[in-house]
């Protein structure tokens, strides 16, 4: 049983993106007006059509967006946070509502002191203190952990307790680390390309234990947009091949805590998997391609087992099963897994690289790297915790 | 007892106005280098972070009991310059769970997810803190 009333009813008719740098040189907003500007003019629009914006106030303000692309007359705007998924799913609500008719939805990266300590030498701008990082996680409470010389063990705890739980090694993490770099490679937009061995990984240096370099996703500077509008509208102005967006949902644990979360198995992605699988009439079997979010490698780990793809404790099978030694990377019924490099390796997007990705490959507009005719795609996208969320899109 | 706010007025400790007073009150508990837990006095579950009313039966009598300073090792990370965050496992309930920093005396290289662990203190007159202190041999556990 199931309320959503959303189902296929709204369809991504723009998408634009910049190219993704270590370090663009530009500012923020810059890099989300080019996005916007791209997504508008693909989707063959005039900027006049355009009334709402869902964005990251933290980021780029819709309201600093609108002047500044020279929209006349907003009738609907959001501020939402990190990943992309969930400021897409407000968007998607607003036109499916009918609160506005065309929403460009825009996302940025941005390569600041916390995401890179490197970024800050010689530069006052990326050493300023990252209001994305200091506001969007409720757990990062200062009160608790500073006092005591310490951050929250996260992830890097989960992911060592994940291992301890199901005995499992560092090579499937290696694995998907090598997956997102193999793909990387491909994509003229990533920004790691660099083949990566089994030997680099293991050699690494560790980060936060047991996390290593690898594991985490690549800082970079790089903005996406996409318009959306309900499907009826989309039919009326364009001929093309139509991607729509099939089903969404959010998901947050019973204790959402970076810390102190019930266990490895009830996490924010099975509320998010859970809902999906009810609102859409797909099943695992049926989907052409996977996405799954990669800031970290055991997030796409816990997508595999979350999305159900294999039960809890069996992500690592699944890499094994779909390996290829011949591509480097894992195959899903012969197409590659996060075919554009995800955020490990093409850059780190907060998802919002594997939704435009799945859209051009549905379109068939992926270039270089353009899999096999796809007509749906599964998307994991969002953390453990607080902020998982899951879609699927089909082409009409 | 420290008053929670004496611990807030000279910055020994940042204020997070969401849960300034509950979390003051487990920091000022630690002044005392007593462990101690939030408890409902009306369905008895254990709660840490502490919280304004339990999230179990919203009832708004809450107070700190002490718990044993025996704990379970839960998980860590260790930080590049090798600093250590411990999340243990407390007797007191299944899945409650806290926390803290490892002493310097505790070989990192030895930690076990699932081994015993006794909770220490760390610090001076400006903060002391909860510090994951040493192993417990199993001939010394009761």
């Amino acid at each position: 049983m199931t309320t959503y009333s959303m189902g296929r009813k709204v369809a991504v008719v723009g998408v634009g993106s910049t190219q993704y740098a270590r370090d663009s040189g530009r500012s923020r907003g810059s890099l989300v007006l080019e996005a916007c500007r791209l997504a508008i003019e693909d989707a063959g629009l005039p900027c006049s059509a355009i009334d709402g914006l869902a964005g990251n106030a933290q980021q780029a303000a819709p309201h600093w967006v609108q002047p500044a692309l020279g929209v006349p007359a907003l009738r609907w705007w959001v501020s939402g946070q990190v990943p992309f998924s969930l400021l897409l799913s407000d968007a998607a609500a607003a036109v499916a509502s009918g609160l506005c008719q065309f929403v460009v939805v825009y996302q940025s990266a941005y390569r600041t002191g916390f995401l890179s300590r490197d970024s800050t030498r010689d530069d006052p701008v990326r050493a300023a203190p990252d209001p994305v990082r200091t506001t969007s996680n409720p757990f990062h409470t200062k009160d608790l952990y500073s006092p005591m010389g310490a951050r929250t063990a996260q992830y890097a705890g989960f992911m060592r307790r994940y291992m301890y739980e199901y005995s499992i090694g560092r090579l499937p993490f290696a694995r998907l680390a090598i997956n997102s770099r193999s793909n990387a490679e491909r994509n003229h937009r990533a920004v790691q390309r660099r083949p990566l061995t089994t030997d680099d990984y293991m050699s690494s240096r560790m980060v936060r234990d047991p996390m290593c370099l690898f594991d985490i996703d690549y800082a970079v500077d790089g903005a996406d947009a996409l318009v959306l509008t309900n499907s009826t509208t989309a039919r009326a102005i364009s001929e093309r091949p139509m991607v729509l967006l099939d089903a969404i949902s959010y998901g947050s644990a019973a204790s959402p805590h970076d810390d102190l979360y019930r266990n490895v198995v009830d996490t924010g992605q099975a509320v998010a998997a859970s809902a999906l699988w009810q609102r859409t009439d797909l099943a695992a079997g049926d989907i052409d391609l996977l996405y799954l979010y990669d800031g970290y490698t055991i997030i796409a780990m816990k997508w595999i087992e979350s999305l159900g793809l294999c039960g809890p404790g069996e992500g690592s099978q699944f890499v094994e099963a779909t390996w290829s030694d011949a591509e480097r990377r894992m195959l899903w019924r012969g197409r590659p897994v996060n075919s554009h490099g995800g955020n490990l390796s093409e850059g780190a997007s907060q998802g919002a690289g594997h939704i435009r990705e799945a859209v051009l490959q549905l379109r068939g507009e992926a270039g270089s790297h353009q899999a096999t005719a796809s007509s749906s795609a599964l998307l994991g996208i969002g953390g453990l915790f607080h902020n998982a969320s899951a879609l699927t899109l089909v082409r009409d | 007892m420290i008053p929670a706010e004496d611990l807030f007025s000279r910055g020994r400790l940042p204020v997070d106005h969401t849960t300034a007073y509950e979390h003051g009150a487990w920091w000022a508990r630690c002044q005392q280098r007593s462990l101690e837990v939030q408890r409902c006095q009306s369905c008895t579950l254990w709660i840490h972070p502490p919280l304004p009313a339990c999230p179990s039966c919203w009832s708004e009598r809450l107070e700190f009991e002490v718990v044993s300073t025996e704990v379970t090792l839960y998980t860590w990370v260790t930080e590049e310059d090798g600093r250590t965050l411990a999340i243990v496992e407390l007797d007191e309930q299944l899945g409650l769970r806290m926390p803290m920093p490892t002493s310097d005396s505790l070989e990192i290289e030895s930690l076990e997810i699932g081994q015993r662990y006794r909770v220490g203190w760390l610090g001076d007159e400006d903060l002391i803190t909860p510090v994951l202190l040493e192993t417990v041999s199993p001939e010394a556990t009761p």
